[in-house]
């Protein structure tokens, strides 16, 4: 490259101009290692504690409303088919006696 | 011996954290010390740069993944805080002529700069340059990196580096051109 040789030729002969104080690296690390500043430990803070404790009560909350709502739900449908199975249940004894509602009717009637 | 990998494993464990880490600066303070001074050119703010950038790869350890080398990671945040350095600086100084003249009179009264003309004048050449270019400048021509390492360091595509490189050799040549 023309250019490079071209700033090469100018600046030839000259070493680093830079220069550093005396014993300026000898005592870096050490300089350098007591400004370090102390690193934070992961430490569980309190304040998250409460946090995911106040998330936990309303997600127990919420599922225990839902749980006693379903119970609800179920109980209510439970009786609703108890009961229809209570007047199969008489239905089917009249059938099988063979008495039907006149006859009862009737019996009523004549024991007047 | 610096031994990356045994330094990387030791680093990871709190109790040789410290140890390591000194190991550390003292394998790497040199070479970055060199690094930011040519660029900032100023003792002084070279030794403030290069302390912070050891205390802010202290505090951000755990971030060190060890995808990269930690070389690397170093010069990424030493690169990352003299960049900002100097633009904090180029806000400062009122215009380009500025900016030249100010390098060239800084270095003059510099106790720890013992150039020639020839040397001040490449120094405010290069200080004339962009960020970037002088950037890529600096390694090439006086660290002789190869540009497939600089381009890890600085994140960019080697055909991109060897174009800021021709760029800023050229700007250079006629800054002396300019001055003869």
């Amino acid at each position: 490259m023309q250019e490079e040789d071209f700033i090469r030729q100018i600046t030839e002969g000259a070493d680093n101009p830079f220069r550093v104080p005396e014993g300026y690296f000898d005592s870096l690390t050490d300089r350098v290692m007591s400004q370090l500043p102390a690193r934070k430990r992961n430490v569980f803070s309190l304040r998250y504690v409460w946090r995911y404790a106040a998330v936990l009560l309303v997600a127990f909350g919420v599922g225990l409303t839902f749980l006693l709502h379903s119970r609800h739900e179920q109980r209510l449908a439970e009786s609703d088919i108890e009961l229809e199975y209570q007047d199969d249940y008489i239905d089917d004894v009249f059938d099988y006696a063979m008495i039907s509602s006149s006859d009862i009717e009737l019996y009523l009637t004549e024991a007047q | 011996m610096y031994d990356e990998e045994k330094i990387v494993r030791l680093l990871r464990d709190e109790r040789t954290r410290a140890l390591a880490f000194t190991q550390v600066v003292d394998h790497f303070k040199e070479k970055l010390y060199w690094q930011i001074r040519r660029m900032v050119l100023s003792h002084d703010d070279t030794d403030d740069i290069l302390q912070n950038t050891f205390i802010k790869a202290w505090t951000g350890l755990d971030a060190f993944r060890g995808e990269a080398k930690l070389s690397t990671w170093l010069y990424r945040i030493a690169s990352n805080e003299t960049l900002n350095f100097l633009e904090r600086q180029k806000r400062k100084a009122v215009s380009i002529d500025d900016q030249e003249n100010s390098v060239s009179a800084q270095l003059e009264s510099d106790p720890y700069f013992d150039g020639d003309e020839t040397q001040r004048l490449l120094q405010a050449a290069i200080a004339s340059l962009p960020l970037r270019q002088r950037q890529v400048f600096n390694l090439k021509y006086f660290e002789e990196m190869r540009y497939e390492d600089m381009s890890q360091l600085l994140g960019t595509s080697v055909g991109a580096l060897k174009a800021s490189y021709h760029h800023a050799v050229r700007k250079i040549s006629e800054f002396f051109r300019s001055n003869d």
